[in-house]
C-alpha cells in the first residue's frame, strides 16, 4: 500500500437551495489513521464523505488524495484508491448474485476474469461471506448485506476506506463482528457515524462537525470527555461512558 | 447523468411490471383492471419522452424474454402477437408522447391531464389497430373499424380516463416534489 | 409469486437444449418462427410437428409445463379453430343449425391452430431452457456488432439486469409504505372508488420519490466502483460455442431445407 495522505483545504459546498453544507473545512489525514467523523444530522458528514470519493466537487477549496488533486481527470484514479461503503446497502448491491456484485469493481477496472474472480473470492473470505456468493443480494439479512457491500469495495484493493454509518441497523452480534473485522484492516479508515461506542473501539482520532464546520479534531477519548463540546455538537457521551444506570440515574 | 437515467428507466420498468400484476375489480366492468396505464403515463411525465419510452421498452423486452411481466403474469413473444399486443406497443408511444407534451407545457393539472388524454387516445389507436390486425392474422377475417371500436375502446376507455385523472394529479405532485428537492430541473417556470 | 421473477419461466436442467449457447437458441427460435410461414401443405406441418416434439423431448421439460404456456392464449386458440372450422366454404361434413362444418374448414382450423401452437411452444422452450441472465448475455453478444453504429447492447443488458433485480425490492417497499399508510388509517380495500384513489396518493408519491433517490445513490455507488459503461470492461463469462451448437445448427438447417423443398419444389 502506498502512503496516501488526504488533504482537504478550505472547502466549501453549497446545496442547490444555496445553504452551505460545508463552510471552510480543512482536514489532514495520514496513512493508516482511523478517523471518526461525528456530528448532528445535517452537520455535513455525508457531504464531506462524498467529496472524498469525488461524487461531489467543492465550490471552492481543494481536495487532495495522495498524489492526486480532485478533479474530473483524476476521478478514476482516486476511485481506485478510495472505497466507499454507503449507508443503505440496498442501493449498493444490484447484481443478480453476491459474487457478481463483488466482482463488479475489478471487472470495471479491466482486470482479466481470473484475477477478478480471485479478488472477489479473497474479499468474500475476508468478510466471511463466501458461502453467500451465489445468493441474490435482496435475499440477504441486513448484516449480510453490509458484509457483502464491504467485500464489494475491498475487491478493488483500496488504500482508504470510507464508511457512512456502517453499524446502522445491525444487531449486536453483527455489529461486534463488523467492529472486529474493521479492527483487522490496515487501511486508512474514515467513518461517519452516530455510534460513538464504535468510535471508541475503532478510531483513535475524532472530528466533530457542526453546521458544516469542524469544531473539534483530536484524540477520541479527550473529545468524548468534553461535555461542553459534546453539547455544542448536539452529541452525548458514548453509552459506555455514561455510567451504570443502576448506580447513577439517567440523564433527564 | 446517463447512468442515472439508465437506472431510472430500469426502476420504472420494474414499477410498470409490479403495477401489471396488481389487479382489482371495478364496478360496471367485467374484466379486472390494473394501474399499468397510470405507471406508463407517470414514466412519461417524470422521465421525459426518451427515457419514458426506454422504460416501457425495457418492460416489453423483459416480457419477450419470458418473464411474467405483463398483466395476469403473461409472458413471451406470443403476447405481443395476441389481442393485447397493440396496447403493449402503444404504451411506448404513449409514454413518449406524454413526456414530449408535458415537457412543453406548464405543470398544471388541466394541461397535464389533456396531454395524458392525447397519449391515451394514441394508446387506444395502437391497441385497436393491433387487435384488428391480430384478429385478421389469426382468423383470416377482416374486422371493421366499428367492430374494433365497440370491442376494444368502448368497454375500457372510460375507466382509463378515470385512471389518468389520478395519474395527472400524481404526476404534477411528484414532479413538483422532485423539482423542489433538486432532483429534477424545472424547464418551465 | 412475483418473488420468483428471477426465474420467470426458467426451468433449471441439464438437457441438450439447456447446454446450448444462448445465441444459438435465440437465432434458432427466430429462424423457426419465420420457417412456420414457409409451411403450406400438410406434410410440411407434420415435419414441423416432429421437430417440435423432438425439441420438447430433448429439453426434458415436463409436458405439463409446456401445456401451461398455452394458457394465456387458449381463448385465441379455440376461437381460431372454431372460426376456421365453421366459416370456410367447401364440402359440408356436418351441419348443426347455423353452423356448418366443412372439410376445408376442418383442415384450415387445425393447421392455423397448429401454427399458433408451434409458435407458443418454441418461444416458451427458449425461455424454459435459458435463464434471464444468460439470455441477456446472449442478446448483448448478438447485438454487440451494432455497437459500432451506436447501439448500446451492453447498456441494455445492464438495464435489464437492474430492472430484474429491483422488482422484489420495490415490491417490498410498496408493501412497507402501504402498511405505514394503513397504520394511519388509510384503507385500500374498501370504501368508494374516490376514497380508495385518494388513499393511493400517499402511497404512490413516496414510492416515486424514493425511486429517484435510489437511482441517484446506485449511480453514485456504481461510479464509485469505476463503472464507466461497457468500454474496456472485462466480461466474466465468455460465451463459447461448442459442438452441441454445431449439431443444433445442422438440425435447423435440415428443417429449413425440408420446408423450402416442400414449399417450392415438391
Amino acid at each position: 500500500m502506498s502512503h496516501h495522505i488526504i488533504e482537504i483545504k478550505d472547502i466549501e459546498y453549497m446545496y442547490p437551495d444555496k445553504t452551505k453544507a460545508l463552510d471552510g473545512l480543512s482536514l489532514r489525514i495520514l496513512h493508516g489513521e482511523a478517523v471518526a467523523i461525528v456530528g448532528a444530522n445535517g452537520a455535513g458528514k455525508s457531504t464531506l464523505l462524498s467529496h472524498l470519493i469525488g461524487v461531489l466537487i467543492p465550490s471552492s477549496g481543494t481536495v487532495r488524495i495522495g498524489d492526486y488533486p480532485l478533479n474530473k481527470e483524476t476521478l478514476t484514479h482516486i476511485r481506485r484508491s478510495v472505497g466507499m461503503v454507503f449507508q443503505n446497502s440496498d442501493d449498493q448491491l444490484f447484481m443478480p448474485t453476491v459474487f457478481d456484485d463483488v466482482a463488479f469493481g475489478p471487472l470495471n477496472m479491466g482486470l482479466p476474469p481470473e484475477e477478478a474472480t480471485q479478488r472477489a473470492l479473497d474479499a468474500l473470505k475476508t468478510v466471511d461471506a463466501v458461502h453467500l456468493k451465489d445468493r441474490p443480494p435482496y435475499k440477504l439479512s441486513g448484516g449480510q448485506k453490509r458484509s457483502v457491500a464491504i467485500a464489494s469495495v475491498l475487491s478493488m484493493l483500496p488504500d482508504i476506506l470510507v464508511m457512512d454509518e456502517p453499524s446502522a441497523g445491525l444487531d449486536p452480534y453483527c455489529r461486534r463482528q463488523l467492529i472486529t473485522l474493521l479492527q483487522s484492516f490496515k487501511h486508512t479508515k474514515i467513518i461517519a457515524t452516530h455510534d460513538l461506542d464504535l468510535v471508541i473501539d475503532l478510531c483513535e482520532r475524532t472530528v466533530v462537525l457542526s453546521n458544516g464546520k469542524i469544531i473539534a479534531d483530536g484524540p477520541t477519548l479527550q473529545i468524548f470527555n468534553d461535555d461542553v463540546l459534546l453539547q455544542k455538537g448536539r452529541l452525548e457521551k458514548p453509552l459506555r461512558m455514561q455510567g451504570c444506570p443502576i448506580c447513577k440515574p439517567a440523564i433527564r | 447523468m446517463l447512468l442515472r437515467n439508465m437506472i431510472l428507466a430500469s426502476l420504472f420498468a420494474a414499477l410498470i411490471t409490479i403495477s401489471s400484476q396488481i389487479a382489482f375489480p371495478l364496478p360496471f366492468s367485467p374484466v379486472p383492471h390494473t394501474l399499468q396505464v397510470l405507471f406508463v403515463m407517470l414514466s412519461g411525465i417524470l422521465l421525459g419522452p426518451r427515457w419514458g419510452a426506454v422504460s416501457v421498452g425495457l418492460w416489453v423486452l423483459l416480457g419477450i424474454f419470458g418473464l411474467p411481466v405483463f398483466a395476469q403474469g403473461k409472458a413471451g413473444l406470443t403476447v405481443l402477437v395476441g389481442p393485447t399486443g397493440g396496447f403493449i406497443a402503444g404504451f411506448g408511444c404513449c409514454a413518449a408522447l406524454v413526456g414530449w407534451l408535458t415537457a412543453r407545457c406548464s405543470l398544471t393539472y388541466s394541461r397535464v391531464f389533456i396531454s395524458m388524454l392525447i397519449g391515451l387516445t394514441a394508446l387506444y389507436t395502437f391497441g385497436m389497430l393491433g387487435f384488428m390486425a391480430s384478429f385478421t392474422w389469426f382468423l383470416h377475417k377482416t374486422m371493421t373499424f366499428q367492430q374494433g371500436f365497440l370491442l376494444v375502446v368502448m368497454p375500457f376507455f372510460p375507466f382509463d380516463v378515470l385512471k389518468i385523472g389520478l395519474a395527472a394529479f400524481l404526476g404534477v405532485r411528484v414532479k413538483q416534489a422532485l423539482i423542489h428537492a433538486g432532483m429534477l430541473k424545472d424547464q418551465f417556470q | 409469486m412475483l418473488n420468483n421473477i428471477t426465474f420467470g419461466q426458467y426451468f433449471p436442467g441439464n438437457s441438450f437444449l439447456h447446454r446450448l449457447d444462448p445465441r444459438t437458441k435465440i437465432v434458432g427460435t427466430l429462424l423457426f418462427i419465420s420457417s412456420i410461414f414457409l409451411a403450406e401443405k400438410v406434410t410440411a406441418y407434420v415435419v414441423i410437428l416432429v421437430f417440435t416434439l423432438l425439441a420438447i423431448a430433448v429439453s426434458r421439460i415436463p409436458p405439463r409445463f409446456v401445456f401451461r404456456s398455452f394458457r394465456p392464449l387458449w381463448i385465441i386458440l379455440v376461437f381460431t379453430l372454431g372460426i376456421h372450422m365453421f366459416s370456410t366454404p367447401g364440402l359440408v361434413l356436418y351441419a348443426w343449425g347455423p353452423l356448418t362444418l366443412t372439410q376445408e374448414g376442418l383442415r384450415q382450423g387445425i393447421l392455423m391452430s397448429a401454427r399458433l401452437l408451434f409458435l407458443i411452444i418454441m418461444s416458451s422452450l427458449l425461455t424454459f431452457t435459458t435463464s434471464p441472465i444468460v439470455l441477456t448475455d446472449g442478446i448483448e453478444r448478438l447485438l454487440s456488432p451494432f455497437r459500432k453504429i451506436g447501439f448500446p447492447a451492453h447498456e441494455l443488458a445492464m438495464m435489464m439486469t437492474i430492472a430484474l433485480r429491483f422488482i422484489p425490492t420495490l415490491l417490498e417497499e410498496t408493501d412497507r409504505i402501504m402498511k405505514a399508510q394503513m397504520a394511519r388509517g388509510a384503507d385500500f380495500s374498501s370504501g368508494t372508488i374516490v376514497r380508495r384513489a385518494q388513499n393511493m396518493i400517499p402511497l404512490l408519491i413516496p414510492l416515486f420519490i424514493s425511486a429517484f433517490r435510489r437511482a441517484d445513490e446506485l449511480a453514485t455507488a456504481m461510479e464509485a466502483r469505476c463503472y464507466r459503461g461497457g468500454e474496456n470492461r472485462t466480461r466474466m463469462k465468455e460465451l463459447a460455442l461448442s459442438w452441441l451448437d454445431g449439431i443444433a445448427a445442422c438440425v435447423f438447417s435440415l428443417l429449413l431445407f425440408l420446408l423450402a423443398y416442400l414449399r417450392w419444389w415438391h
